[in-house]
């Protein structure tokens, strides 16, 4: 996986005709541009159209029918879409709009990611000329809002690159941090598995781990994961799920104290007696979430079957976890 | 490294193991709580091991707006033998309870209506440039408790201002407060009224039939502005100036307030009509809140899961699910 790997594909799939998968949807489209606003900037209702054909043909899957497609373009932020489309083309009047819309946002974001003023006025001013783009050979200009489809806000998708940008300026300058083999997998590596983690010598506590952990929604896995393995601090998750950051610690204790239950009954419908689960868990809830380190990251590392490299990622605030075992 | 078993294994497969990085902009709207369960189920389990897409979303997600709790120094105090000061600290802030009741039961001086400002706790100063009249109003006017208040000698309509401008904070997308301004324009004289409550706070003939005198010019520092206007119909302009575009509702409504934080917006109407869209206007759900009844008359959301509306006759409901459920306080 390369690091630019994560941008969208600038251009889409070739077909017989940009806008073939649109056939049909001509009231909607010519709805869609009237609320745009595209007119303002020149864009024509042809143009408009080869715009929605470009977005549904690198977002929607091959097998979409008209439903999804439908469901697409209606819920695509229609008129940021365009104003983008209009900035890539060079359009003066889009450009004054986006610099009023954006610019102090996007240098607030980049303040609030990097935590740095020059840092952040550096990858502003860079991701602006990325946006601005350049002229290609055969005067087309290529611009970075190219990338935009329209999907989540102008703004968040700007705050998005932002954190792409200075996630590779800090692998770029960080020399502890493994850049060996920049494949694809690699970014599927977690962080070393502690030293001094404790094996689950009885199989029964693995299976019944393992059950614990099925039972877990996809949320509560990730909340777990980003707390045991990838090193996020409360403050981080708190924003992510748009929470305080008290109520990411309380759900996380919460969690894992839920856990040691659900633990603890599986042990007991595995043949164990009460007190051999709770000897097995060995009582102390700090033991049950080495456990659940454990076995999240072994599940987690094991589909890779290969050994991962370390990486240290704190920006804001501290984890215990990124770097020591976790101890309550 | 210690092998898995293979139900571990097919688990792995079914839930945790990614197809690819998912879309920019689907983290994008990830981020910012737009995407549908199923798809945020889908990135929930990509994020769960993918380093660097988990990374990316913490260092994108934006500041929160959320009031932090305030720390009590209790242990400075302590430590520094001043226990006693506690319940000197309890008893001034009863006092300052007080005087802020009598504060808010006394008489209003005030010569105009409340506006339908849509960002009522956001409101952090009522700067005018403008007449008097609005610019007396305290900031809180569109509080409940300031519209619990008694009687007040009626303005006329003739000694309303035009228009008037306020200095409002509200919510941004990134999370932080930014101030913009806020246009009061009169449309037409005011309805009869007894009282300065009247409008927002006591239901009568004229407050469910009759549609907001006024109309609020909202000019963000981004996106489009949005306005209710003096038919009740609620309008956009993405000037903020002039080229306001009637929106359409799923079925007709008579608006009285309209807030917006970042592209989720609420609209208030008469007879308890409340609705939201996530997606700037473009989708709309009609949010059913048993007994809300009467009008509403402002709403105000500091983040995008915790907000209060407040009704004709005085009711505050408050949510802290983004406009799932609501609870009458």
């Amino acid at each position: 996986m390369t690091p630019g790997s994560h941008a969208q594909p600038e251009t889409p799939p070739r077909e017989a005709s940009p806008i073939a998968r649109l056939e049909g949807f001509g009231p909607l489209i010519s709805e869609l541009y009237d609320r745009s606003g595209a007119t303002a900037f020149g864009i024509s209702l042809a143009e408009f159209t080869l715009i929605l054909g470009n977005v549904v043909n690198t977002q929607a899957d091959s097998e979409a029918g008209d439903a999804d497609i439908r469901n697409l373009i209606t819920s695509l932020r229609i008129e940021e879409l365009v104003l983008a489309r209009a900035c890539a083309a060079g359009n003066e009047r889009a450009w004054d709009v986006f610099l009023t819309r954006h610019r102090e946002g996007l240098y607030t974001a980049a303040m609030g990611i990097a935590r740095d003023d020059s840092i952040a006025h550096e990858m502003a001013d860079s991701l602006y000329a990325d946006l601005f783009g350049t002229e290609a050979p055969g005067g087309i200009r290529i611009s970075k809002l190219n990338s935009y489809m329209g999907i989540g806000s102008l703004q968040g998708w700007l705050r998005i690159i932002l954190a792409h940008t200075f996630i590779d300026r800090y692998r770029t300058e960080r020399p502890l941090v493994s850049l060996t083999g920049e494949d694809e997998d690699e970014d599927f590596d977690l962080p070393a598995p502690p030293p001094a983690a404790i094996d689950a010598v009885d199989p029964r506590l693995e299976s019944a781990t393992d059950e614990a952990l099925r039972s877990l929604t996809d949320e509560d896995r990730y909340l777990l994961a980003s707390w045991f393995l990838h090193g996020r601090t409360m403050a981080e998750l708190g924003r992510t799920l748009g929470v305080h950051e008290s109520t990411i610690s309380r759900r996380v204790d919460k969690l894992t104290g839920a856990l040691r239950k659900k633990i603890s009954a599986g042990l007991i419908r595995r043949g164990m007696t009460r007190r051999q689960a709770e000897e097995a868990l060995d009582i102390d809830v700090r033991d049950v979430q080495v456990n659940v380190r454990q076995r999240l990251e072994e599940s987690l590392q094991d589909r890779r079957g290969r050994p991962s490299i370390s990486q240290e990622t704190e920006t804001g605030g501290t984890n215990p976890n990124a770097t020591d075992e976790k101890t309550g | 490294m210690k092998p898995l078993t293979s139900i571990a294994k097919q688990r792995l497969a079914a839930t945790l193991m990614p197809e690819a990085h998912p879309d920019l902009g689907v983290l994008t709207a990830f981020v910012e709580h737009s995407l549908g369960r199923t798809k945020r189920d889908q990135i929930f389990r990509h994020l769960a091991i993918c380093t660097r897409c988990n990374q990316l979303v913490a260092l994108a997600a934006p500041e929160p707006a959320d009031v932090l709790p305030v720390p009590v120094p209790e242990r400075t105090w302590r430590q520094l033998g001043f226990r006693p000061w506690r319940w000197a600290t309890g008893t001034a802030l009863a006092g300052a309870l007080a005087l802020a009741a009598i504060w808010m039961v006394r008489p209003l001086p005030v010569a105009g209506p409340p506006a339908h400002v849509s960002s009522p706790t956001s409101l952090v100063a009522a700067a005018s440039s403008q007449p008097a009249p609005l610019a007396s109003v305290p900031p809180s006017t569109s509080t409940p408790s300031v519209q619990r208040g008694p009687k007040s000698p009626r303005p006329t309509a003739d000694s309303l201002p035009e228009t008037a401008h306020l200095t409002v904070a509200r919510p941004q997308p990134d999370g932080r407060l930014r101030p913009y301004a806020a246009e009061v324009t009169m449309q037409s004289a005011p309805p009869p009224i007894s009282d300065l409550s009247t409008q927002t706070s006591v239901p009568d003939a004229s407050s469910t039939q009759v549609p907001p005198p006024m109309s609020i010019v909202a000019a963000p520092a981004a996106g489009p502005c949005w306005r209710v206007s003096g038919a009740g119909a609620l309008e956009k302009s993405l000037s903020c100036a002039d080229g306001w575009v009637p929106m359409s509702m799923p079925e007709p409504v008579v608006a009285r307030v309209v807030q917006s934080v970042g592209s989720i917006l609420w609209v208030g109407g008469n007879r308890g009509a409340l609705y939201h869209s996530a997606d700037a206007g473009q989708h709309w759900n009609k949010v059913s809140v048993p007994s809300l009844s009467d009008d509403v008359v402002a709403i105000a959301f500091g983040t995008p899961t915790h907000g209060w509306l407040s009704t004709s006759n005085g009711e505050n409901w408050v949510t802290t699910d983004g406009g799932l459920t609501w609870k009458r306080r």
